[in-house]
């Protein structure tokens, strides 16, 4: 039996000739590797479209909505680039990733207002909802596929290979800056800086104003959430006075409480993007608890597209000066 | 203690907490001043009704002393149901380490309800707690009536500025009564001197509906007095939230799990906005398109960043079209102005009289 499947699985990736577009923002950076093995095992071929590009950027700024926060308008510039290119163009509506949590507001209603910016001709989405059962959410999966045209048989095979259950993996860094980090040389200068951030807006070079590359260039190695194990994670978000409903928005307030606590870590900087929900108001705390409780040197930094390159480097020069300042004097001796 | 000020929700509260022998401050009415003191302290990005709240309790810490905040709270994803949270630690901050009484959305759960207000009631017997209880909403429901009489008035009286003295009075008397006799005597009082105020005659009147973001509805010097400008300007004024309907909706019904009006509303969105998207976003849409027959156009009110609005706005251009009525979105925050306001009600009132007489229709 598991042989037919394994067997059909690989028919069904040759046969279908299906182009299937994800765009490379929001739940790209959360979870891609959960729809793109469901994908590969229902046979399509999968398009990804490119690291943001300034025409990319360009093309979200002039159709989403102004009032939507810089991740939002880089997929609907996603979304316009791969609309000509393929069958499909997959629009996740992500709901709740965590039981009694949610998203954001933005994510549940996204894929009904981006076509008010973007004329798109194959828009399928399917709905993430994880207070749901796991018997619904499978349902939803099921339409998903069936929505590009799949029957019953390919599909119990497809989630039988892939799973239904949702599963949070994040890319807070792309591969552009994966492989700086991993050329990183780590020196007696360097200082370990840990970044606070939506995976979708540090994992975006161009959105992020290439904040994790010039971190490096002032001799900082970044440090980023992605690196807890979700049992960490879990057992961080369980320790919270206060349950936040605001999943994404817990990670980042869990994540700060850890790097609190850490000794290795120099300083903390918190970067969100102007008109994030969550981050508007959790900054607030997260500003509090690194300074307070952590006694480490915080920096927040709001993001928009008009983010002045110049500007973000004079801080971030100044703040890893500073700590190196503080090193100093800790270390032994004056300044 | 005291509360937030939400329109008139100050009268029945205040009638309900004293009920039960509680001793209440009630913040002094929004201006300006409590707008930019909300919004020195609290964050940048946080939405208008936060930056007012804020204003409130620290515009009634100055007035008198008290311990404790009583306010609701929700459940996501619209950030109201983190005010709490943030307010308690800008207060703490600034030396205020109050109590806070916060009342969740019950959802059907009374021993949660129950549980967040029981310190409210300790001591108190159940015929006073059931007294105080009656006498407030009754109040909250005749200031509701006034109100929407008042609204229908406006445009018609004889003398500019009449009606919200009136309606003013109404709130004065109704705030001092004792009993649910005095306050029916002071609600029928009332209307009987709202519709001598006006002149015949109306169908001429363009009518608009007032739709978003619910404080934004609720309290009219968030939305600049919006409804009073468009009645001054000659519009009727159809509002889509009262306070008694929404507390109806959302404590009552959703309790008892009757559906309820507001899910009409939502029905009504899904072909533009499918989901549910936090706040009153849905709900909106769904009035717009539930009243857009009715009504000559709608206007849209929100705070600045506020996201389930956000998604409704991006949806209304698609739905004013469909539905061929105009809408227009006014965004509120703390650098608002009254002047700005007046011109854009006054050129939207002219478009839509000058579309009626194209079209040569006296009433949709």
């Amino acid at each position: 039996m598991q042989d037919d499947t394994a067997v059909e699985a690989a028919e069904a990736r040759v046969k279908t000739g299906v182009r299937v577009g994800f765009p490379r923002a929001l739940m790209y950076y959360t979870a891609f590797e959960f729809w793109k093995r469901y994908l590969a095992a229902l046979g399509v071929e999968i398009v990804v479209s490119p690291p943001t590009d300034p025409r990319i950027l360009a093309r979200g700024l002039d159709t989403a909505p102004d009032d939507m926060c810089l991740p939002v308008k880089v997929l609907y510039g996603h979304a316009a680039w791969l609309e000509p290119r393929v069958d499909y163009l997959v629009i996740p509506r992500v709901v709740s990733t965590r039981p009694r949590e949610f998203s954001c507001p933005k994510f549940m209603g996204l894929p009904d207002v981006i076509r008010a910016g973007v004329r798109l001709t194959s828009l399928v989405t399917v709905k993430v909802d994880a207070s749901q059962s796991p018997r619904r959410q499978r349902r939803r999966l099921v339409e998903f596929a069936r929505g590009m045209g799949f029957g019953g048989r390919r599909i119990g095979a497809a989630l039988a290979e892939a799973g239904c259950v949702y599963r949070r993996l994040p890319r807070s860094v792309s591969e552009e800056t994966a492989s700086s980090m991993a050329r990183f040389e780590e020196g007696p200068d360097t200082l370990r800086v840990a970044v606070l951030g939506h995976p979708y807006l540090l994992g975006d070079d161009l959105a992020s104003s290439y904040l994790l590359g010039r971190l490096m260039d002032c001799a900082a190695l970044p440090l980023l959430a992605d690196e807890l194990s979700s049992r960490l994670l879990d057992s961080l978000l369980s320790e919270l006075p206060e349950k936040l409903y605001w999943t994404e928005g817990a990670i980042v307030l869990a994540a700060a409480r850890h790097y609190c606590r850490r000794d290795d870590v120099d300083g903390v900087i918190h970067a969100h993007a102007f008109g994030c929900g969550s981050d508007s108001l959790l900054g607030q705390t997260i500003g509090r608890r690194v300074r307070c409780e952590g006694d480490k040197p915080f920096m927040n930094l709001a993001l928009d597209e008009h983010s002045g390159k110049e500007g973000l480097l004079t801080r971030l020069e100044a703040f890893t000066d500073m700590l190196r300042r503080r090193r100093g004097r800790r270390d032994g001796g004056g300044v | 203690m005291t509360m937030p000020r939400i329109g008139t929700l100050h009268v029945g509260m205040k009638a309900v907490l004293e009920g039960m022998n509680h001793e209440v401050v009630v913040p002094p009415p929004i201006t300006a001043q409590t707008v930019n003191l909300g919004a020195r302290y609290a964050p940048e990005g946080a939405c208008l009704p936060l930056k007012i709240n804020l204003g409130n309790y620290l515009q009634a810490a100055d007035e008198d002393d008290f311990e404790a905040v009583i306010m609701a709270s929700g459940v996501g994803p619209c950030r109201f149901g983190y005010y709490h949270r943030i307010q308690r630690d800008i207060l703490r901050d600034l030396g205020h380490d109050l109590r806070w009484v916060v009342a969740s959305p019950p959802r059907g759960n009374l021993r949660r309800l129950l549980g967040d207000l029981g310190e409210l009631t300790s001591g108190v017997g159940i015929t006073d707690i059931l007294r105080a209880a009656a006498l407030g909403w009754r109040k909250l429901l005749a200031l509701d009536d006034i109100e929407r009489e008042g609204l229908r008035q406006r445009p018609r009286e004889a003398r500019p500025g009449r009606t919200t003295r009136i309606l003013r009075g109404a709130v004065q008397m109704i705030d001092a009564a004792a009993t649910v006799d005095e306050v029916a005597d002071a609600r029928a009082e009332a209307l009987q001197r709202l519709r001598s105020s006006g002149e015949p005659g109306g169908d001429e009147r363009v009518r608009i509906a007032v739709v978003g973001e619910v404080f934004m509805m609720l309290e009219p010097a968030a939305n600049l007095h919006l409804q009073e400008e468009l009645g001054h300007i000659g519009a009727e004024v159809i509002r889509t939230v009262y306070l008694t309907d929404w507390v109806r909706d959302n404590v009552f019904f959703d309790f008892l799990r009757m559906s309820r009006p507001e899910d009409d509303a939502r029905k009504a969105a899904v072909p533009y906005l499918e989901h549910f998207v936090g706040g009153a976003g849905q709900e909106t849409v769904g009035r717009t398109a539930l009243l857009s027959e009715r009504v000559d156009g709608v206007i849209h009110v929100m705070p600045f960043t506020c996201l389930p609005e956000i998604m409704a706005r991006s949806v209304m251009p698609a739905l004013a079209r469909d539905m061929d009525v105009p809408v227009m979105t006014v965004v509120f925050d703390e650098h608002s102005g009254r002047e700005g306001l007046t011109t854009r009600l006054e050129a939207f009132v002219d478009l839509l009289q000058r579309r009626r007489r194209i079209r040569g229709r006296k009433r949709r």
